[in-house]
């Protein structure tokens, strides 16, 4: 065994969280040690003046707005492109008698789904413009057809 | 058994702590916080259950401050830190404001090699062992960087 104290053990004790028969021993030693007295006489004024430090609040919502459920971003754009292409499709599948009804609810389809996906990240944001494309095409069909 | 409830609730303060002891502001601090702490709910799953969950989050929460702290390279001055008159070298503990300032100063000028030692050793009270596996770096390397970051304090803090 070493003849002095290591370091950790001597800041241990200077901060008074050494286990008691380790700090007996170590007062013990100090008695006799003029290094190790050196060493705890150097280490405890900036123990002390880390220990200033006040232990941070911490925010009261931390814990719980880190268990807010993750957005599934892949499984919302698949949705979203589901939804208007479904749409699209129901539209062009049945013709209806106002042409411009029919091209709202696509296109309102779409603009609802972008506020969704705009806050979806990269994926979302290439379902959004798809979803974009793919109803502006079935607006055009529908309004070239007879 | 680790729900990432059970482990957001234990370990919202630490990582908070550790981060604001980290970075130079308090906003930012939370901010590091709470991606930290989501990071380590979402990935609780990676984690090795066979190892010491504290060098796994700890580890987390210094990856999350040092992409932080690379990303405000421009605003790297102590913009959000209390900046105080550096006083004469003897250990006179006045106020305890100022002390604290003070060490706070010290804390975000010392390099974040050093930096992150210290708040794990003194602050999280970690052992050398547990910042070794966090780091993922021998004993004597956290015992070394243990003992120049002390040395850095001291000479930031005038302390003899």
């Amino acid at each position: 065994m070493s003849p002095h104290f290591d370091l950790d053990t001597v800041v241990r004790f200077v901060r008074g969280d050494l286990d008691e028969a380790h700090a007996i021993e170590l007062a013990l030693h100090l008695d006799d040690c003029p290094t190790c007295r050196a060493r705890v006489a150097r280490e405890e004024p900036l123990t002390r003046w880390l220990a200033a430090l006040p232990s941070p609040e911490t925010p009261a919502a931390l814990a719980d707005r880190s268990l807010a459920p993750a957005v599934d971003t892949p499984a919302i754009a698949v949705a979203a492109v589901c939804v208007t292409v479904a749409t699209v499709a129901v539209v062009l599948a049945n013709p209806v008698p106002d042409l411009a009804s029919g091209l709202v609810v696509a296109r309102a389809t779409a603009q609802a789904l972008a506020g969704l996906l705009a806050v979806t990240g990269t994926v979302g944001w290439i379902a959004l413009w798809a979803a974009a494309v793919g109803s502006t095409l079935a607006a055009r069909r529908l309004s070239e057809s007879p | 058994m680790l729900t990432p409830e059970r482990v957001a609730r234990a370990w919202a303060s630490p990582v908070h702590r550790y981060c604001r002891r980290m970075m130079p502001s308090e906003a930012e601090a939370d901010d590091a916080a709470q991606e930290a702490l989501i990071k380590v709910v979402r990935h609780l799953d990676r984690y090795d259950r066979t190892r010491p969950l504290a060098p796994w989050v700890y580890g987390i929460a210094r990856n999350t401050c040092l992409d932080a702290l690379r990303r405000r390279t421009h605003k790297r001055e102590d913009d959000a830190v209390e900046v105080i008159d550096p006083a004469p070298g003897a250990l006179v503990l006045v106020d305890e404001a100022q002390t604290a300032a003070r060490v706070r100063r010290a804390l975000v000028t010392l390099p974040d090699l050093y930096r992150d030692v210290l708040v794990l050793y003194h602050y999280e009270n970690l052992k050398y062992v547990e910042i070794a596996e966090s780091l993922d770096v021998p004993l004597g390397t956290v015992m070394n960087r243990i003992f120049r970051a002390r040395q850095k304090m001291r000479e930031a803090l005038e302390v003899a």
